[in-house]
């Protein structure tokens, strides 16, 4: 063993350390420099990809045009804010972005859950396996790819769907143009893509809970429907009001890439959403603050949401996120 | 008597255990063909002969076999720069950002750490509040990131959420116990970090790899955004101008004059598609296939709290 340097310092009266002394023994004596220096860059990328554009937040408040620094912009106030809640884009906004997003998370919601619990309840092994294998799978489609498959399976003259429905007797229907259909196609063809990758999560949950329980419900005579109530419902409820709560910190956050790609002109007016504008107003129309403006709205009234729903969460299931 | 109950108990559970068994079966072979069979389809359509795939009389099997289809994508350069470029992205963004999210996950795991929780704090904040989109945009644009390909690198490389699952593989308990080992024999942090620690935890490591590197392959907002010359295009971009747009509307397709060149213009595109939409996903497929345990871990890891 090498003589510690720190020893010697306490040996003797021991002085009440000084803040200096304190630094400079966990800094140097306990190498902690070293830690530091290993999350330094994640820190730095940090402060330049995620803090400096919440110091640029203030262009929503500002004339700004990129020519010119931020502080020289000259400061407006609310007045973005006012032009957006006075906008008639901003009801249809509203209620596009509420609706995605609520039908998204009620239909999606209970797949992964029911997923779960059929395999958790499914003896064969090997089924289980091919099972998660196969549904698993989509999720490592790209998005562009899914809204591509979705245009050639949908298309009115040559999709199979299309097909289909003309050997029954019913008029093609051109799924990717209409806005009535725009939700259905984009909740159903997310529940495609995600369930298996979902279900993941709640099926680890289930495989740790104590077979000790299944067979005490057996013994007690329970049915399986009553074992999947009494057992596997509980002891996923921690993490599906984790995931819920997460969901609806995200509810104006409907996912704006999916929604983008999956914009025709035509279905706009129920296609267009929060995300969707922010992107078209700032990148397309170049207008940087009235952009920044509603992004900052919808942000704020996201984390409202998920304060109020922590809080509530809180009190009723003793589970929260933070 | 009591055995008797018991017994009869068992008879009746099995019976029931053997319907439930068959539901959950037919269940389960249901899911399975709902999510296959599109593929499949997809499969079939790219090496089937176009005019069956539009007139759409592909069902089950491949009619008229022919390749003409990826001899075509093969030859398409835009498509074959963004494959490269894809392949680039993947592997040196996801090293990158896997190498940076292993170092700072490492003092965040530390519970005697003077900067864990400030640390942590400071990384939670941006999962719940961010600047938005514009306002990256112009610190992109400063740094004079645009149209260059660090910026697919760069922008967006670290996920909190990554960080977090990579600091609670850290903290669990066989590996809390060794560092304490490993501290009392005066072994250094780094030493401790890349001798012990890095070479028993390989399966976050390719855990991480395979993340940041799937979610590069499959991202296209970034390059949207930020790049506008195609030279540094990802694959995905290309894709999307071929896939993702809505069909020539019949009206346009009645004013064109040369119908019987834009329906071979369009056959041939047809069968395209699903060509492109193969060569595009396979290999993430296959990386899924073989590293099928690494991500069911990564996200169930994901799921514990703390």
């Amino acid at each position: 063993m090498q003589p510690n340097k720190s020893a010697t310092v306490i040996n003797g009266i021991k002085p009440k350390p000084t803040l200096a002394h304190r630094i400079k023994h966990r800094f140097i004596t306990r190498g902690e420099w070293q830690l530091y220096l290993l999350i330094l860059p994640v820190v730095i990328y940090f402060i330049i990809f995620h803090y400096a554009p919440m110091y640029g937040i203030q262009i929503a408040f500002r004339n700004y045009s990129i020519t010119k620094p931020i502080m020289e912009a000259k400061w407006v106030g609310l007045n973005y804010f006012e032009r957006f809640l006075k906008s008639p884009m901003f009801p249809q906004l509203f209620k596009n972005t509420i609706i995605l997003s609520f039908y998204d998370l009620f239909i999606g919601f209970p797949f992964p859950i029911i997923f779960a619990v059929i395999l958790n309840q499914t003896q064969s092994k090997r089924i289980v396996k091919f099972s998660q294998t196969v549904t698993f799978a989509p999720y490592f489609i790209s998005m562009v790819v899914l809204v591509g498959m979705l245009h050639l399976f949908l298309s009115p003259t040559s999709g199979m769907v299309n097909k289909l429905l003309e050997s029954v007797g019913i008029d093609p229907i051109y799924f990717m143009a209409e806005a009535k259909w725009f939700r259905h196609v984009y909740v159903f063809s997310h529940v495609w893509q995600r369930t298996g990758y979902q279900a993941i999560i709640y099926f680890a949950a289930l495989t740790s809970v104590d077979p000790g329980l299944y067979e005490a419900a057996t013994i007690d005579g329970a049915t399986r429907l009553e074992k999947i109530w009494y057992i596997d419902l509980p002891s996923i409820t921690p993490t599906l009001v984790t995931m819920l709560l997460l969901s609806v910190g995200k509810v104006l956050n409907v996912d704006t890439q999916r929604t983008l790609l999956m914009q025709s002109p035509t279905n706009l007016v129920t296609s267009e959403i929060f995300g969707t504008y922010v992107y078209k107003v700032g990148l397309i129309n170049a207008q940087f603050s009235y952009s920044t403006a509603i992004d900052l709205f919808k942000t704020v009234i996201n984390l409202t949401l998920l304060i109020i729903v922590n809080q509530i969460s809180k009190k009723l299931t003793e589970e929260s996120l933070w | 008597m009591s055995k008797m109950t018991f017994s009869g108990r068992k008879i009746k559970s099995s019976r029931e255990d053997i319907i439930f068994e068959v539901i959950t079966n037919i269940l389960l072979v249901v899911a399975c063909l709902i999510v296959l069979y599109p593929l499949y389809f997809i499969i079939i359509a790219s090496i089937s002969n176009p005019d069956y795939v539009i007139a759409g009389k592909l069902s089950l099997y491949p009619i008229d076999v022919t390749f003409s289809g990826y001899r075509k994508i093969f030859k398409f350069k835009n498509l074959m720069n963004g494959y490269k470029n894809s392949f680039f992205y993947a592997i040196v963004g996801g090293a990158l950002s896997a190498t940076l999210t292993l170092f700072a996950a490492y003092p965040l795991s530390k519970h005697d750490f003077s900067g864990r929780k400030p640390f942590t704090i400071f990384l939670l904040i941006t999962m719940f509040f961010q600047g938005g989109m514009i306002p990256l945009y112009i610190v992109v644009n400063k740094l004079g990131l645009r149209n260059t390909p660090y910026v697919l690198l760069i922008v967006n490389g670290i996920q909190v959420w990554n960080l977090l699952v990579t600091r609670s593989y850290f903290k669990t308990n066989h590996i809390e116990s060794l560092s304490e080992a490993a501290e009392i024999d005066g072994c250094s942090h780094f030493g401790y970090f890349f001798k012990i620690l890095l070479p028993i935890s390989k399966p976050i490591i390719i855990t991480m790899l395979l993340f940041y590197a799937v979610w590069q392959w499959n991202d296209f907002f970034r390059a949207m955004i930020y790049l506008d010359k195609p030279d540094f295009q990802p694959l995905q971009i290309v894709l999307k101008e071929l896939l993702a747009t809505a069909q020539v509307s019949s009206a346009i397709y009645d004013l064109m004059e040369d119908q019987e060149a834009l329906t071979e213009m369009l056959r041939a595109a047809e069968q395209m598609k699903y060509g492109v939409i193969v060569i595009a996903t396979l290999p993430m497929m296959v990386v899924y296939l073989i590293m099928q345990e690494y991500f069911v871990q990564g996200i169930t890891m994901g799921s514990i709290k703390g």
